[in-house]
């Protein structure tokens, strides 16, 4: 019988239950998601690592057959393959990294579409360049390098496990299909010449061997200048910092979902055993067992909240994680990328259930331990006298009784205003991160573009060129230019961590700023500006010295560290051209500078690739438009579970109230004045929550981009002042909203029902 | 009949399901102005329900009340507000007083929805709690939180005083104290309505007024009211 009453109750109570059920689907939803998106992403790639054995180490220089058989000989070395990668053009001037191989067993290919590679003639494209492109096989591309001019039929349509991330320069956040892809073919299809090879990947048979292969090949391969392993690529770290990133919102966001999911679940639980309460005092009466009445009660958070677990459960993975799976698919170039439900979730989901369980309990014994004849009456709040002492004296006596009346009430009821406050304070917190972090990327994109990058155009020069050549340029578009440096720094215990040096004589086109972001003048030329991150990670203070040498070039220079500079895409060292020259390194370019429209200028001798600041900033802002979809997803719920939460304290609170309520009703109040009491405690608490939601909002959101954003980028918090009046006005808008909505109640109290509850 | 209230042909009708009910069914009463009036009757007779009429915290289906000149019958949700803001002081059963306010707040309450030049402190000393006027609720016995109810009833001198079941909670001599309190009321020229089924309390009564399924049954004066003190249940 009372199972019949239990789904009775439920269908009575269905909006209370539909509310559980959602806010729990919502929280298990939302981290099961998140966690089946990260680890979809990190299985996929592992998946796509090993069965299409990405490289461990790749050796760059200019290598011979000779290099790789003395490469292949190297202890724990398992295999080693000649690649020659090298900038092309399209015959419509789009760029294609190409990559000259002869055989393919190291980094293969997963062919979307046509064969394997057989070393034969033909070009193997990007897939997701050729789905841009409209390019299919069996259709013909023109590649231009060199004079040359190569058509080549596309045999086949691949992802290659080193080419999941890849932008056309370091300025590119974004990656261009449409102008930018990879493509790979026989190095035979090359004219004789030009048959050489700059790099070897190889295969070690262990990971573990990789760091000891490493050096031998240092030792013994003479022509080798650099070797990168696999991690350091920037494919493979832009992917794992991904990865990291999203596990830092799993635990914070998800996590904030879940509390407040929690805290609107607990006070709408609560408030609904409190609701049966003469109900268990007549069940009581009659004779039932207090372990029969928990018993029963318990099933309504159980059954309730095991069917909206694993429907959050199923939704999370269908859902979010598809789609969270499906933006990354779009950025990343990985074949069979899939969401993969994580144990953790299953856990989350059984310690949900089992808090509403808890909860429903603690609720049910509560009552319980009341005599049935008091459970059968109208619960009168209970005042402490001490609790509340303090509000007899002093200015209390001189405020109004509708304050007195709500300090007291908080002060009383300080489990509820507690679940309200940190109810609304996560709900202001997460708009203020939310809107917070957009704010954010745009300063990071206009510090970059505008302030940083001071230019219209850059001119990518190409390897080749000679300062006559040079000198040609400059004097065409002015001699504002650069050169990057691949580097390793040595730290005191010897260990070489790989880096750049920007060496700049661009003369105000790219500009130093400092912490306050603001543009350093005349940086001095006495030794190297490190970047404030890089300064942090490393322990570095300003007249440090670091020990470095350049990629290919075995002397090790020591320079002092003079300045900090803030790079948000970048965490590097920098040095003027002179610093560079007094240390005795010729300088040569490798980027130019200008501000000189090329709006209409396809190609220019001796430069290779020719970059608009506009079209970099549209990279940025490409890559912000996804983040705007996970940002208003993140809003939304906020707003929901906020909403909820107030809505359902505003209940219990109106519930507790409803006799007092009443009894003003009688006395001739009228009911605008009871409203205005019944609001002005919500009213207080939102506005108390955004004090405290604002600034918790702003290190959330400094706190995210520190610790979840990938290594070489320093972003921090930079939040607009509209942001905080706009989460602060949303936030007390709702609640006010919802206040409002309730106090509507207030007008239909029945005096006489409502006090003869008492009775 | 011309009394200070005045029902004629009062019904009040509940309807639950397809029943109807009537609480009320044709009540014709007539007060004076300043008597003490003891409604008697048993559990479901309807005094209750005359009682929340009379307070303007109900509306009768048909038939009018005159209070003084006014027939309240017709008024508004906004008048009936007015009208118990201004006129009537109610007394409950189980005190209705608000726990989290002290005792010298809950009788200030009534500055908050009426004009009254009374003071708190000395209403409160009228009624011997002054010494508890900074006390909550819960810190007083019952008596004492009947009491409280009752100052804050008379803090705003009302034309009608309506007790529902004053001393239902209390024991005799408590009760016995409050109804002196009552008593004193009337004296002073309140009207005051005691609803009870308690018939002992009728013999201190100036008027009793018996009803039963809705009706009233007999309407009588008491020419010679007992004195409170011999009062005992």
């Amino acid at each position: 019988m009372l199972k019949r009453k239990m789904f009775r109750d439920i269908k009575n109570n269905f909006s209370q239950f539909v509310t559980i059920f959602l806010m729990v689907m919502i929280g298990v939803m939302a981290y099961s998601g998140i966690e089946a998106y990260m680890t979809g992403m990190t299985k996929t790639a592992d998946k796509f690592y090993s069965e299409n054995n990405l490289q461990d180490l790749n050796a760059m220089g200019m290598f011979s057959h000779e290099d790789l058989e003395e490469v292949k000989k190297i202890n724990h070395v398992k295999n080693a393959e000649l690649k020659l990668s090298i900038t092309a053009l399209t015959d419509e001037d789009k760029t294609l990294l190409l990559n000259c191989i002869e055989t393919n067993k190291i980094s293969k290919f997963y062919v979307y579409d046509g064969e394997k590679f057989d070393g034969k003639s033909g070009v193997w494209l990007d897939n997701y360049y050729a789905i841009e492109n409209d390019i299919k096989v069996g259709d013909t591309v023109l590649v231009k390098y060199e004079g040359m001019e190569l058509k080549e039929k596309v045999r086949g349509l691949i992802n290659v496990p080193d080419h999941l991330y890849d932008v056309r320069d370091e300025s590119e956040l974004y990656p261009d299909r449409k102008e930018f892809g990879f493509a790979y073919m026989s190095i035979n299809e090359l004219d004789e010449p030009y048959r050489i090879f700059n790099s070897i990947m190889v295969d070690v048979d262990s990971k573990d061997n990789a760091n000891s292969v490493k050096n031998d090949i240092e030792d013994n391969i003479e022509n080798a200048k650099a070797i990168v392993k696999a991690e350091d690529t920037s494919s493979y770290v832009t992917y794992q910092g991904e990865i990291d990133e999203g596990k830092t919102y799993v635990g914070v966001f998800s996590g904030i979902f879940l509390f407040i999911a929690m805290l609107s679940v607990v006070t709408t639980m609560t408030r609904v055993v409190k609701k049966q309460r003469t109900q268990i005092g007549t069940l009581k009466a009659l004779g039932f067992g207090n372990g029969k009445i928990l018993f029963h009660y318990i099933g309504y958070g159980i059954w309730i909240s095991l069917l909206a677990a694993v429907t959050g459960l199923i939704l999370g993975y269908f859902f979010i994680g598809n789609v969270f799976m499906n933006l990354q698919m779009e950025f990343f170039e990985i074949p069979n990328g899939r969401p993969e439900m994580a144990v953790k979730s299953y856990v989350v989901a059984v310690a949900v259930v089992l808090v509403v369980t808890l909860i429903t309990y603690i609720t049910g014994r509560s009552i319980l331990k009341e005599n049935p004849a008091e459970t059968l009456r109208t619960k009168i709040p209970s005042v402490k006298g001490n609790v509340i002492n303090i509000t007899r004296k002093g200015l209390f006596k001189k405020m109004s009784f509708e304050s007195v009346w709500n300090i007291r009430d908080m002060l009383r009821n300080k489990v509820r205003t507690f679940m309200g406050l940190a109810g609304v304070v996560g709900c202001c917190m997460l708009i203020v991160c939310a809107l917070g972090m957009l704010d954010s990327m745009n300063f990071f994109v206009k510090l970059q573009f505008e302030t940083i990058y001071n230019f219209d155009y850059k001119l990518g020069l190409k390897e080749d060129i000679t300062s006559e050549e040079v000198k040609v340029l400059e004097d065409k578009y002015g001699n504002h230019t650069s050169q990057s440096l691949g580097i390793e720094i040595k730290n005191n215990d010897g260990i070489r961590e790989a880096n750049n040096i920007l060496v700049t004589d661009a003369k105000g086109y790219i500009r130093f700023v400092d912490r306050k972001n603001e543009v350093i003048k005349d940086p001095k030329d006495d030794g190297v500006f490190v970047t404030f991150k890089l300064a942090e990670t490393k322990g570095y203070e300003l007249g440090d010295t670091i020990t470095w040498h350049i990629y290919g070039d075995k002397n090790y220079y020591t320079s002092k560290i003079i300045g900090f500079n803030k790079d948000p895409q970048n965490q590097n060292v920098t040095m003027t051209r002179k610093y560079l020259e007094s240390l005795g390194l010729e300088y040569k370019p490798d980027s130019l500078y200008t501000n000189t429209d090329l709006s209409e200028t396809k190609e220019i001798e001796k430069v290779e690739v020719i970059q608009d600041i506009d079209n970099l900033k549209e990279g940025m802002e490409g890559m912000l438009s996804m983040m705007k979809t996970m940002l208003v997803m993140i809003i939304g719920i906020a707003v929901l579970l906020g909403g909820i939460i107030i809505y359902n304290l505003g209940i219990l609170s109106y519930t507790e109230k409803q006799y007092q309520f009443s009894t003003l009703k009688v006395l001739g109040f009228k009911d605008s004045k009871i409203k205005k009491i019944f609001i002005k405690q919500n009213n207080w608490i939102a506005i108390i929550s955004v004090i405290i939601g604002m600034p918790l909002g702003f290190y959330l959101t400094d706190w995210l981009f520190k610790t979840a954003i990938e290594e070489h980028y320093d972003f921090g918090a930079f939040i607009e002042m509209r942001t905080y009046v706009i989460s602060a006005l949303g936030t007390i808008f709702v609640s006010y909203l919802v206040s409002k909505f309730l106090a509507r109640k207030i007008r239909n109290i029945d005096m006489v029902t409502s006090l003869k509850g008492n009775e | 009949m011309n009394g200070f209230i005045e029902l004629k042909n009062v019904k009040k009708t509940y309807v639950v399901g397809e029943q109807q009910f009537n609480a009320l069914d044709g009540v014709d009463l007539s007060i004076d102005k300043g008597e003490l009036v003891v409604v008697l009757g048993p559990s479901g007779a309807g005094k209750s329900t005359l009682l929340n009429l009379l307070g303007g915290m109900d509306k009768a289906t048909s038939g009018s009340i005159m209070i003084g000149d006014k027939d309240i019958a017709k008024y508004n949700d906004k008048q009936l507000t007015d009208y118990r803001a201004d006129d009537v002081g109610f007394i409950f059963q189980f005190y209705n007083i608000m726990p989290t306010l002290t005792v010298e707040e809950n009788v200030n309450l009534i500055k908050d929805v009426t004009d009254t030049t009374k003071d708190a402190k000395e209403v409160l000393d009228s009624v011997g709690l002054l010494k508890h006027a900074n006390k909550f609720p819960q810190e007083l016995s019952g008596g004492e939180q009947q009491r409280v109810s009752i100052a804050r009833a008379i803090m705003k001198s009302p034309k009608l005083l309506l007790c529902d079941e004053p001393t239902g909670a209390l024991d005799s001599d408590t009760g016995v104290g409050v109804l002196k309190l009552l008593k004193k009321q009337s004296s002073a020229g309140e009207t005051v309505i005691i609803v009870t089924h308690n018939a002992l309390i009728a013999e201190i009564a100036d008027r009793v007024i018996k009803i039963k399924n809705g009706k009233v049954v007999s309407n009588e004066t008491n020419d010679n009211p007992k004195n409170i003190d011999e009062v005992k249940w």
